[in-house]
């Protein structure tokens, strides 16, 4: 959670794709699927892109995660565990 | 119109190509069609036909046989049906009874039917060989091959080489002695056996340590190539168990990783060539083989080509299995190079360790048993490969009957996407001419056909129609499930169709009638 970046071996489950349109324009997100032929995105804006991946210029993929890296000078283990405690404390009304 | 099928005709099959008599649609295995009605100008129309389910889950790794416009699949779970091929309906639908309790590997699968006269042949997943009756699906007989509380399964579509059905059994992952064997097809009685691992005095015998023999696997799981002139079965082998760890089984381990060129009458060995000698990372040979006869260096030769799952290209002579080349056909890294006498130079460094060590290809290998083809338009072979290296660790095992025997564990390599490609390689100097980049891993063949398009399917469930001269994607649909197959074509009132199973699918496509 601290260090999304790191998978222990495993592929990243949230890693970053970035969909380059024909005149250049970035969108950048997270691929919900993707295959040979297309792209199904979230993007940083939070919508769903959907692309044809003959309409686009390129597909980058990089191994790093959207979600930031703490460090235990950013995000202390006491301050982390109180995130926790406090996410996993919610209920719906 | 010949109701039964016969030798003759399965020998002269690529005659009538608006059936598919054999798995690998000829004895030289080059899954190729002289049909042409699909081509690169049209394949743009394909439309779906019809639709089978196999009502199973699990990956649906068969190829039809199409025989007077009737379609003999198998399926998951040791099931079976004939279909009609013009509309897809059921004529009959079979099933043999599982034990409880089954060791195959890789997946509840089957690979498809043999057939002779009125009789269909399958191997099933605890270990018969059963005939089955073309028109009604009752089973004519059924002999026990192996025991399979011990482990021994079949998932290959047997090959009917004159009046003998030839099988290969699976079970390299739990510690089997494989064999290949060869039953009479009118009565089912055994007509011969071979040990894909030598007992004591016979030749090869010493490649193993100890009693290491005793477990050594080696299994024969996917349907080998036949040279009628020779009279010759030439059929691959896969892994030596342990498959990752070799601490205790010293030496080359014949005849793991072979091809074997059998007699096809007496199943006794006129040649072997061992492609991973001593492996331990997988490097199973089970690839179809594909029978070429070519100019060599100028010299016309009876040659075998194959791509095998160690990343190489051989070719050799089937005649003698005097080694002739070998070429890397993805990024490897266990081996520098084959040597001038077949053996693989091992780079140093490369083989399993107890923390693990990043080696390419990974364990399900550069391709894998899904078919090749080979076009006579183009004089290319078309293989189905990956791009995935792993990391390898090894570790020693103790031997439990019918249980999994590794010795090792193997996952990807940190931080690399692994991808996939279906490649068009010269057959002599494994040059690639073209690509076509697939999203992951593939598990589907490819079928080439005289149309100069190459059908094939990726892991994410596309299908694809290529240019067989440029890999220019000509047509694809997405089916909905991973493909596990390769390809096969037939023709029935002057519509040529193309098969692949996706999912529990069996899907036939065909252009739309004017």
């Amino acid at each position: 959670m601290s260090d999304p970046n790191n998978h222990y071996g495993s592929p990243l489950e949230y890693a970053t794709v970035t969909a380059v349109m024909p005149d250049g324009q970035r969108i950048t997100g997270i691929a919900k699927n993707e295959d040979t032929f297309s792209l199904q995105l979230l993007g940083r804006d939070e919508k769903l892109h959907l692309f044809l991946k003959k309409d686009l210029r390129d597909v980058l993929h990089e191994r790093r995660s959207l979600m930031p890296a703490y460090t235990e000078q950013m995000l202390s283990n006491e301050d982390l565990q109180d995130l926790l405690a406090y996410l996993t404390g919610l209920r719906g009304e | 119109m010949r109701a039964q099928v016969t030798y003759e005709r399965i020998v002269r099959a690529a005659q009538e190509p608006q059936h598919w008599l054999t798995y690998s649609g000829d004895y030289k295995s080059w899954r190729y069609s002289t049909l042409d009605q699909i081509n690169t100008s049209n394949a743009k129309n394909l439309a779906v036909q019809w639709v089978f389910q196999s009502a199973a889950l699990g990956q649906f790794e068969t190829t039809p046989l199409v025989i007077n416009g009737v379609l003999y699949g198998t399926g998951q779970d040791n099931r079976a049906f004939a279909l009609d091929a013009r509309t897809g309906r059921a004529i009959w639908r079979y099933q043999r009874r599982l034990p409880e309790k089954i060791q195959a590997c890789c997946g509840m699968v089957n690979r498809g039917f043999a057939a002779l006269g009125d009789k269909l042949f399958m191997a099933t997943l605890d270990a018969h060989v059963l005939a089955l009756d073309r028109k009604t699906g009752n089973v004519i007989w059924d002999v026990e091959a192996a025991d399979y509380r011990q482990a021994y399964v079949f998932t290959v579509a047997p090959l009917l080489v004159k009046d003998k059905i030839i099988v290969g059994v699976a079970g390299g992952e739990y510690g089997v002695r494989g064999f290949i064997d060869a039953y009479y097809a009118q009565t089912g009685k055994r007509a011969w056996r071979f040990y894909t691992v030598p007992g004591p005095g016979e030749p090869g015998h010493e490649t193993w340590a100890g009693d290491s023999w005793k477990t050594g696997g080696a299994p024969a799981w996917i349907t080998g190539s036949y040279d009628p002139e020779l009279n010759l079965i030439f059929w691959p082998t896969g892994n030596p168990a342990p498959s990752g760890y070799g601490g205790e089984r010293g030496g080359d381990n014949l005849y793991s990783n072979c091809m074997l060129a059998l007699d096809a009458d007496t199943g006794k060995l006129k040649w072997h060539f061992q492609f991973t000698p001593h492996d331990l990372h997988d490097y199973d040979a089970t690839q179809v083989p594909v029978l070429l006869d070519a100019a060599w260096q100028g010299q016309p030769r009876k040659l075998l080509l194959h791509a095998n799952r160690n990343g190489f290209l051989y070719v050799l002579d089937r005649t003698n299995g005097k080694f002739l080349s070998a070429q890397p056909f993805t990024h490897v890294t266990w081996a520098k190079e084959i040597g001038r006498d077949g053996r693989p130079v091992i780079a140093p460094g490369s083989e399993p360790t107890m923390e693990g060590t990043r080696t390419c290809p990974g364990a399900l290998g550069a391709t894998n048993w899904f078919s090749p083809s080979y076009s006579p338009q183009t004089g290319l072979l078309y293989v189905a490969s990956s791009e995935e290296c792993e990391i390898f660790t090894s570790a020693p095992q103790k031997y439990h009957q019918g249980h999994d025997f590794l010795g090792s564990i193997y996952m990807p390599a940190s931080g690399e996407k692994a991808w996939g490609a279906l490649r068009a390689l010269d057959p002599f100097t494994g040059e690639k001419k073209w690509e076509f980049i697939y999203f992951s891993p593939p598990w589907g063949g490819a079928l080439s056909t005289a149309g100069g398009v190459v059908f094939a399917g990726d892991s994410e469930g596309n299908y694809v129609v290529l240019d067989a001269t440029t890999g220019k994607d000509q047509w694809h649909i997405q089916l909905g499930a991973a493909i596990y197959s390769s390809p096969m074509t037939y023709a029935l009132d002057g519509s040529q169709y193309v098969v692949i199973p996706a999912g529990a699918g069996l899907f036939a496509f065909a252009l739309p009638r004017k």
